[in-house]
């Protein structure tokens, strides 16, 4: 497993409260392909932190980008209705 | 008083419901329709339901004239239904749920359609023949729980209309079905298609690819037209439905049948299953589009229900799963 594709994006926002509404959300799901991908969230008072290690590109990219469009998702939510 | 807002958005519906008390406050949806011979894919269709989910919600709650702080609870689909559109709109449920700090409540979608269909016609015990684009089964209440007497054994009924229609070019606005109903009552010769009915189960692919390979030759000899090709389907496959949901009323003994899903506001449909009814001495619960196809409200009220029960779904539990089966939930909420 040292032949790992791995990726990480730490998101700051605005305040530790749509930080943690992000974090909460997202760390419920599981990847699909758990044996191919693994990924880790993490709540860093206002930031979150995404880690992803996986053995193909192709899925690597597919959960980068489902997790920028659900974090755009929940954002673009708080922003009409908080 | 206690008011459930529902997300739906298993298929090509995205639907935000609110419900009071047995009362439909609001109920607006948005439909992904894609050109003629092609259907939806799920992430194109996730795409969509991004798009309009939140302008759904605003207006249900306009038009509901409430505010978020009156809910009681968010209820939405938790499967079966397609990942990437059912996970889009558990994800604006999650988030809702955390701003509004309400309790929230993943709902099956097909008891969201029986507890829907039961609502708006007051059948108590019926035989239920669920029929769509992605199921098809017949179920009746037994010991808290929704049991499936028979289902189809491959493609739903609603996809087999889907995908003839594509054979046909048919518009998909406002959805295949409507438009192989409409096309269906100028046909009248009738084209013997395989009729399959296992025992309780029905099975629909079989005659599908039999209909796909002959169809478009039959109308180019000018031997059938696509009108007949539609009646003789239509006659075909609801013959069956018909058929395993009398077996079904024979052997619970009951006297009441419900229709809902998509298919069911097919009102050929509603005609051969309200003369079988009617020969049995039964009577037919049958719904219009409002409440057949998939909708927020039926979100809402099958959550509702749950709320009142206590069956508030956990955080962790908050998830989407595609396979949902109707018998996998507890119906706490009936005798």
């Amino acid at each position: 497993m040292n032949d790992l594709l791995t990726a990480q994006l730490t998101i700051p926002f605005s305040c530790q409260k749509h930080a943690k509404i992000v974090y909460e959300t997202l760390r419920v799901d599981q990847e699909p392909r758990k044996n191919l991908i693994k990924r880790e969230i993490s709540l860093n008072p206002s930031s979150v932190t995404v880690a992803w290690w996986a053995k193909e590109s192709r899925i690597l990219r597919v959960s980068v980008q489902s997790i920028i469009d659900h974090i755009h998702s929940i954002l673009t939510t708080i922003h009409q209705f908080e | 008083m206690v008011t459930i807002i529902g997300f739906e958005g298993s298929a090509n519906k995205i639907g935000v419901g609110i419900i009071r008390d047995g009362q439909v406050l609001a109920n607006p949806r948005h439909t992904y329709v894609t050109p003629p011979g092609q259907g939806f894919m799920p992430s194109e269709t996730a795409k969509h339901h991004k798009e309009h989910i939140l302008s759904l919600t605003k207006q249900a709650l306009e038009e509901a004239k409430i505010t978020w702080q009156e809910i009681d609870a968010i209820a939405y689909t938790k499967g079966p239904g397609m990942g990437a559109p059912l996970l889009t709109v558990a994800i604006v449920a999650r988030t809702l749920a955390q701003l509004w700090q309400k309790p929230i409540i993943g709902v099956n979608h097909c008891i969201g359609h029986i507890e829907m269909g039961r609502l708006i016609t007051s059948a108590e015990n019926p035989t239920v023949l669920y029929v769509s684009g992605g199921n098809t089964q017949v179920i009746s209440y037994e010991n808290k729980r929704y049991r499936i007497f028979g289902e189809t054994i491959d493609i739903a009924v609603g996809n087999c209309l889907d995908r003839f229609a594509r054979v046909l070019k048919l518009s998909n606005d406002p959805s295949p079905g409507f438009n192989i109903e409409q096309m269906a009552k100028n046909g009248s010769k009738y084209l013997e298609l395989p009729y399959c009915v296992k025992g309780m189960d029905v099975s629909f692919s079989g005659l599908l690819s039999f209909i796909e390979q002959r169809g478009p030759k039959l109308v180019e000899q000018k031997k059938y037209t696509p009108e007949d090709l539609c009646y003789s389907l239509q006659e075909t496959v609801f013959a069956m439905l018909v058929e395993i949901t009398e077996r079904a009323m024979s052997h619970c003994n009951s006297r009441e049948v419900l229709i809902v899903g998509g298919v069911g506001c097919n009102l050929r449909l509603q005609e051969m299953m309200r003369k079988m009814c009617e020969e049995r001495n039964a009577i037919l619960f049958a719904t219009d589009d409002r409440f057949c196809i998939d909708n927020g409200a039926m979100i809402a009220q099958a959550g509702y229900e749950m709320f009142k029960v206590g069956m508030v779904t956990p955080w962790e539990k908050t998830t989407i799963t595609q396979r949902f089966r109707t018998d996998q939930v507890e119906i706490n909420w009936r005798k």
